[in-house]
């Protein structure tokens, strides 16, 4: 669940370090401004109790997903653009410079929200019984996020294989300048790629500020995102389906520390929940610094 | 190959009597300064908030040195510098809780043992990061460190003594480590800023030193020449890392209460951004922007709360002001002065004067001083730099009043540093603050390059003014709009959220502005204030 969120975040992630070789620290901040659109979008509507439920949920996750996307936009416009020629360094403190204003910036423009129970009508309704399948018993709404995630992930796999703008991304991510040299506009293919990446991270912060209620700040897309950059790593930074499978992977052993923790008499392993995905980042650079699915070649 | 032998034995002959009366004069002189500010100039601090300042002033600038060692000087790339400072400071803070009063030594030797002590386990854990930077560059090296940064941050709130802790050790958990004893004076801070910069400098003028900026300039012509680069880059992370180490002791027992909020990734990136904005690779400048950021937080802290409207005003006049500076910068013309750039010159002059003006009308406050400031720094650098960038060539028709224009520009800014020293706030602010703008002043006035390259900082500076200017106009728009009057019109936003917003906006707009910083890899050296005095020296030194 938490892994399938990571996956959308990386997929930002690896995207756009696929074309452009930036670490875009302002990726985890667009998800958490996701987070708060969709809390913003549910406030506006929910106490009428005009609007069908799934038809709420439905809006928010557009109205995040499209929020964000003009965001990553004007983020790119703004601040990466005219660094285009400059050291990757400087570049790369712009994105941090970006970072904290969003969050900073964010400290005035919303409040820190309580556990956004977005959409009190549907936790209590239908989405919140559990659905026993096989003898196990799984939340549908957290179902709903993983059928979300996955037909995100499918949607965009045939953009960017199946469309002329998939390819023209995937040949930008290929060789910058050969792309530019055969007319590809790269301007706008940087632009979309930003486009899609922030487009899936509102959805990510929609989605988990909905079904976990954790409570919103406007620091809540910091450790998500370091988080999806890791499981971007561990899949093998450029690689999309290896963004999906190291956020899968991450969540998972996130979820084995908290499961771990009662069988390990007189020590608390919860808290060190957060040190594990560092841990596991340390160790696949250590070791295999191109990914699980990244090319054999050394790009690091 | 004699000849170059000969040529260093005449510059310098090892004299044995000379050599040691020149280091013992210097350590005498170290010494009275260090008695100086400590017996003479602190007590005469009207409040003791000032002496608070300069300390963490000479820490941070001490903590952005010893990053500048790593990340400028060898050219890795660590973000996590808040963890060596983290581990020096629990360290020694564990080890004054535990044993200080048991053992024998006074507390100003202590201070330094465990000091000493907390920069040797800072230096272990810097070997550890080391080590994956044989491996590893650039974007994968910062991740690294900021996960090893967030690594150090959780370690230690999860030591509370009770079952999260690995063999019962107690660091206070997320509420802090209360109680350690104070024994840190201003002084201890600026030995330690002298330390750095004599550790970093002096670390520059061996073969050692080469190497890091060898691995910085090119990493595998460095190889190829002999440099073990391995090694190098983990000495680079052990000495910056034992640096903030020995930072991290002293501040724990200045302050006698850490928690793991000190040293967030927040602090990390405040002590990133002073080496960036200072210049990556220069002592010079990542100790000038460490004091001089750390004045200006300080200083923010002093805003009054600002209302939603006027923050929004603010806002949209910069945004649209940035855009109309990329554009300008874009079809920047030849470098020649146009009748187009006189205008420029003189609607900036006026703007200037408007926001001194302006600044006045508000009284002391630190708004007030916070416009004058700016426009005298606009007026200065705009005038000053255009006019000295474009009254080189001597054909220029407009060279006389362009220069006239440059040399107002300067007086600008020493005006604008005797208003900040007329401002109400605390007197080490104001003094740094006021000694900045005279030493930019006078370095626009006298070092030729300076004059060419004050354009940027002109521009941005007139950024600065140029919304001051037009925040009023956009505020009224804002306030005639039914909707946004009434929606925001109770809302007030405290200056502490400010604070960061700040910050971030200031590290983009440099960034922007000059991606190598304000210093670029130039340091401080006498031969440079003696051509800012317009003295004729001899070139003796290679360095650029």
């Amino acid at each position: 669940m938490l892994g399938a969120i990571y996956a959308l975040i990386a997929l930002g992630y690896t995207m756009v370090y696929g074309v452009l070789r930036l670490i875009n620290f302002a990726h985890g901040d667009v998800y958490m401004v996701g987070a708060y659109l969709a809390y913003y979008t549910s406030m506006q509507w929910v106490d009428r109790e005009l609007i069908n439920p799934y038809l709420l949920l439905f809006g928010m996750l557009i109205v995040s997903m499209v929020g964000c996307a003009l965001l990553g936009l004007t983020i790119e416009r703004v601040a990466y653009r005219p660094l285009r020629s400059a050291p990757r360094i400087s570049v790369l403190i712009t994105a941090i410079g970006v970072s904290l204003l969003l969050e900073y910036g964010g400290l005035l423009v919303f409040k820190t929200a309580p556990p956004p129970s977005i959409a009190e009508g549907v936790r209590g309704g239908a989405l919140q019984t559990p659905l026993v399948l096989l003898g196990v018993s799984i939340d549908k709404g957290q179902l709903a996020v993983l059928g979300v995630t996955l037909v995100l992930m499918v949607l965009l796999w045939q953009f960017v294989t199946n469309t002329q703008t998939g390819r023209a991304m995937r040949a930008v991510a290929h060789d910058f300048d050969t792309a530019a040299l055969m007319g590809i506009n790269v301007d706008r293919i940087v632009a979309v790629t930003f486009l899609l990446g922030s487009a899936l991270a509102g959805a990510g912060g929609m989605m988990n500020a909905t079904a976990l209620g954790t409570p919103l700040t406007t620091f809540y897309g910091l450790l998500p995102g370091v988080k999806a950059f890791v499981a971007a790593v561990l899949g093998g930074i450029g690689n999309i389906p290896g963004a999906v499978v190291g956020g899968i992977i991450l969540g998972l052993a996130e979820a084995m520390v908290v499961f771990a923790d009662p069988y390990i008499p007189g020590f608390e392993l919860t808290g060190y929940k957060d040190a594990v995905t560092f841990l596991i980042l340390i160790g696949v650079l250590l070791l295999k610094p191109s990914g699980i699915f990244g090319s054999p070649v050394e790009k690091v | 190959m004699a000849s170059v032998g000969e040529l260093v034995n005449v510059t310098r002959r090892y004299a044995p009597g000379r050599f040691w009366l020149v280091r013992l004069a210097s350590v005498a002189a170290l010494a009275l300064f260090l008695y100086f500010l400590q017996a003479v100039l602190v007590p005469a601090l009207p409040t003791p908030y000032d002496a608070r300042l300069i300390s963490l002033a000479l820490l941070f600038a001490s903590l952005a040195i010893s990053l500048n060692l790593i990340n400028g000087i060898t050219g890795q790339f660590s973000i996590g510098h808040a963890a060596f400072f983290l581990i020096g400071a629990y360290g020694s803070a564990r080890l004054t809780l535990s044993y200080f009063e048991a053992q024998p030594l006074v507390a100003g030797i202590w201070l330094f043992v465990v000091a000493i002590l907390g920069g040797l386990m800072a230096a272990a854990a810097g070997f550890i990061v080391g080590l994956p930077s044989l491996r590893l560059r650039g974007d994968y090296l910062a991740i690294v460190t900021l996960g090893f940064g967030e690594i150090a941050r959780i370690f230690v709130i999860n030591q509370t003594g009770r079952g999260s802790s690995v063999a019962g050790l107690d660091l206070g958990g997320s509420f802090g480590m209360p109680g350690i004893t104070l024994i840190t004076e201003v002084w201890h801070f600026a030995l330690l800023l002298i330390f750095t910069i004599l550790v970093s400098r002096n670390m520059l003028q061996t073969s050692h030193g080469l190497a890091f900026l060898s691995v910085r300039e090119d990493e595998l012509a460095a190889e190829a020449t002999g440099v073990n680069t391995t090694r190098t880059k983990v000495t680079a992370f052990v000495l910056g890392a034992a640096l903030a180490g020995i930072a991290g002791a002293f501040f724990a027992h200045f302050e006698g209460f850490i928690t793991p909020q000190h040293f967030d990734m927040n602090a990390s990136f405040i002590i990133l951004t002073m080496v960036v904005v200072g210049g990556t690779g220069s002592i010079t400048g990542a100790a000038l922007a460490g004091i001089a950021l750390k004045l200006l937080e300080e200083a923010l802290r002093k805003l009054p709360e600002i209302s939603a409207i006027d923050l929004i005003a603010y806002l949209v006049a910069a945004a649209g002001l940035l855009l109309l500076m990329t554009a300008l910068r874009r079809n920047r013309p030849a470098r020649r002065s146009t009748p187009w750039l006189v205008l420029l010159c003189a609607v900036a002059l006026a703007a200037g004067v408007g926001a001194v003006v302006k600044g006045l009308s508000l009284g002391g406050g630190v708004v007030g001083a916070f416009m004058m400031t700016s426009g005298g720094l606009a007026v200065a650098s705009v005038l000053g730099g255009l006019a000295f960038g474009f009254a080189k060539s001597p054909d220029d028709p407009f060279r006389v009043p362009l220069k006239a224009l440059g040399y107002t520009g300067c007086v600008g800014m020493l005006f604008a540093a005797y208003l900040v020293w007329n401002v109400e706030a605390s007197v080490v602010i104001r003094a740094g603050i006021g000694l900045i703008l005279v030493g930019a002043a006078a370095s626009l006035l006298g070092y030729p390059a300076g004059r060419a390259s004050m354009v940027p900082f002109g521009m941005l500076v007139a950024g600065f003014l140029g919304v001051v200017i037009l925040q009023p106009v956009v505020g009224a728009v804002l306030h005639s709009i039914p909707f946004v009057e009434s929606n925001l019109k109770e809302t007030m936003y405290s200056p502490s959220n400010l604070r960061m917003a700040v910050f971030a906006v200031s590290l983009v707009i440099v960034m922007l502005v000059r991606p190598q910083g304000l210093m670029g890899h130039h340091e401080f050296s006498w031969s440079f204030l003696g051509k800012s005095m317009g003295m004729k020296t001899k070139e003796t030194a290679i360095h650029s």
